[in-house]
């Protein structure tokens, strides 16, 4: 339809292309603003052309992110964006997805494609897996189905963790709550020292059941939100399963996260919405075709939203909060 | 082929609305803008449409032009209020740029029938430049269609046109026309349409051209040609005398200028602007590969900037604030 000129894949990461003046964009809605900070975090040239899959926070203003570089799977950076160091592992993990620092500064990942949890130090040390590596529990999900969006339509039960796992994440007593994922329909909860205990889910659009669990958070009340991406949904639970409220007619949800006041929900058609601590949607950030397109999305100290881009030559975005 | 920069289709801007507006603001140094993506209302024969080029009145009414068959030309007032179509039923091979007369007349260059023609308020075509469908000898292979390196091609200065892309009209009342995808121009006539001179050349040494994809005057007379695929852009007296080169631009497309800045649309996502007396650049608002795509640029009384985008939004009013 148009000339297209420009090489998309050098966009935005040229440093021809740098500007000599930089151009400042605000983001406004209710009492939030924001500053936008595309490519926020300062790739080391290994990371050119990559992608950052997930993202989080620690307490002390680092950023890490899941890459998919195989031999660079977790990226960190600093409250400057200056890049720190890489975490490499001493096991293959394949596709990594969600990740999350704990009250002990240990770090869990999730890989989709080897089907394990796994706990690493800041030295990329393997200290816990759960799951069973490299094999996928039964669900009945049918492989061979083309469409990677439609295959969850094929899973016939909950199975047990895991099978695509997405997520894990910790809750206020150290209990884990890991959302499962792409081959499955389950939330598991796991005790402080990784014993099972229970799950819930199933497969479906009533109230309780998923599509896809893509990822998971637990807030400061100890509420489970799980983002249902197929069905435009997040469902909250408490720590026993009890659904408590569903969000609806959100725009494909992909990650939520909290802090002392707040909830967000990364939408995949370039939106956050901003929910009070009574489920009150409060302010939108973003716009149709915005760049605001979070894979994942997470929030510092300061009240400043991280996200990891889905037009990856924007890498990781930094909304900055104002005053 | 256009490739989606999305890995997914994105959901209808009638089914994303936010049950919150939010307000965005573009800032660098002394400029700061409101945008506003959907200032305009479109009637229904050109919603959707791309739009080729923009312009204002002196009374800051806006006009696009639209590559809709039979729809070619639409003004919208000060509010984003639709007033009326211009030269509706005209049969228009491709629309690019377009501009205003003092009498209040429209030229909108055809780069497909390579011509312009000069409308009037009543939508009557009332002069036309160039040969209808016959394009001019630059050397130019035109059975590469919208190849994009098309124009390396181009061997040598041509006469009017060989897909123009503009035409203006300077306050002694003398016509630029920058001449374009085919030639490597820009063709000084008489107000009656008498040419006068031409200069050009394909290349990238001071007075050459690759792609001259628009031209405006400035209030001391300087023309201003926006030289696409050299990133560049050109100053030259009346006469054709080069003056100045502003470089390091990303695919500028069009300038705007104003009494005291010129503003030049950067395709790549950028709007750089100049203190159009020094040339110094003093802003620039957006950055490489953001959704700034900008084809076409103009400006009313208050600064007020009105961007012409190929992308989800095709005409976005920055307000000055």
């Amino acid at each position: 339809m148009y000339e297209k000129i420009i090489d998309l894949d050098r966009r935005g990461l040229n440093k021809d292309k740098d500007n000599q003046f930089t151009s400042e964009e605000y983001i406004k809605c209710g009492k939030f603003c924001y500053r936008y900070i595309h490519n926020w975090a300062k790739r080391p040239q290994d990371l050119y052309g990559k992608r950052f899959v997930c993202i989080t926070c620690d307490n002390n203003g680092y950023i890490y992110a899941t890459t998919n570089a195989q031999k660079y799977p977790v990226a960190v950076f600093d409250r400057n964006g200056n890049f720190v160091k890489y975490l490499t592992l001493d096991i293959e993990l394949g596709n990594i997805h969600g990740i999350y620092v704990d009250s002990k500064m240990d770090i869990w990942i999730t890989s989709t494609s080897c089907h394990v949890a796994v706990k690493i130090d800041q030295i990329g040390r393997i200290i816990k897996v759960l799951g069973q590596y490299k094999h996928p529990s039964n669900t009945g999900i049918n492989e061979t189905c083309a469409e990677t969006r439609l295959r969850w339509h094929t899973i016939k039960r909950l199975g047990e963790p895991f099978n695509g796992p997405t997520r894990i994440v910790e809750a206020n007593e150290g209990d884990l709550f890991a959302s499962d994922g792409y081959g499955n329909v389950a939330v598991h909860c796991f005790d402080n020292k990784g014993n099972y205990i229970n799950s819930w889910g199933g497969i479906g659009t009533d109230l309780g059941k998923f599509a896809i669990p893509h990822s998971i958070w637990v807030d400061n009340n100890n509420r489970v939100w799980v983002p249902d991406s197929e069905l435009d949904r997040v469902q909250v639970f408490s720590t026993e399963g009890v659904l408590l409220k569903c969000i609806n007619d959100l725009l494909y949800p992909m990650d939520v996260v909290s802090n002392n006041n707040n909830v967000f929900i990364a939408e995949r058609e370039g939106r956050i919405s901003i929910y009070d601590m009574d489920y009150k949607l409060i302010s939108q950030i973003g716009y149709y075709a915005s760049p605001y397109v979070a894979h994942s999305l997470s929030v510092d100290n300061f009240g400043n939203l991280y996200f990891s881009s889905l037009l990856t030559e924007l890498g990781i975005c930094k909304l900055e909060l104002c005053e | 082929m256009e490739t989606n920069k999305y890995a997914w289709m994105p959901l209808t801007k009638a089914s994303h609305r936010n049950i919150k507006e939010c307000e965005v603001i573009l800032q660098c140094g002394e400029f700061k803008y409101r945008m506003i993506r959907e200032w305009a209302s479109f009637p229904k024969e050109i919603s959707n449409c791309i739009i080729s080029g923009v312009a204002c009145d002196n009374e800051d009414n806006v006009y696009i032009a639209c590559r809709v068959p039979k729809y070619p030309i639409a003004k919208f007032d000060l509010n984003g209020n639709f007033i009326k179509y211009i030269g509706v039923g005209m049969d228009i091979g491709r629309a690019h740029g377009i501009s205003l007369t003092k009498d209040k007349n429209i030229w909108l260059s055809d780069d497909k029938y390579h011509v312009a023609r000069l409308f009037n308020q009543d939508g009557e075509c009332i002069k036309v430049l160039g040969n209808y469908k016959k394009c001019s000898d630059t050397g130019f292979d035109s059975s590469l269609g919208h190849n994009y390196l098309a124009y390396l091609t181009i061997k040598y200065l041509g006469k009017p046109f060989n897909k123009p892309t503009k035409v203006i009209e300077a306050t002694d009342g003398k016509l630029y026309a920058s001449d374009g995808y085919g030639n490597a121009a820009i063709h000084v006539f008489s107000n009656e349409g008498e040419l006068i001179n031409s200069w050009g050349g394909p290349g990238q040494l001071d007075g050459e051209f690759n792609i001259p994809h628009s031209v405006c005057v400035d209030k001391i007379g300087r023309i201003w040609v926006t030289d696409r695929d050299n990133n560049r852009v050109q100053i030259f007296d009346k006469k054709g005398k080069h003056l100045k080169t502003i470089n390091g631009l990303l695919y500028p497309a069009e300038t705007w200028i104003s009494k005291k800045y010129a503003y030049i649309a950067e395709m790549d996502g950028r709007i750089s602007i100049y203190n159009m007396m020094n040339f110094n650049l003093v802003s620039q608002l957006g950055y490489s590969g953001s959704l700034y795509y900008t084809h076409s640029i103009t400006g009313d009384s208050n600064s007020n900037l009105y961007l012409g985008l190929f992308g989800e939004y095709t005409l976005v009013k920055l307000e000055r604030i």
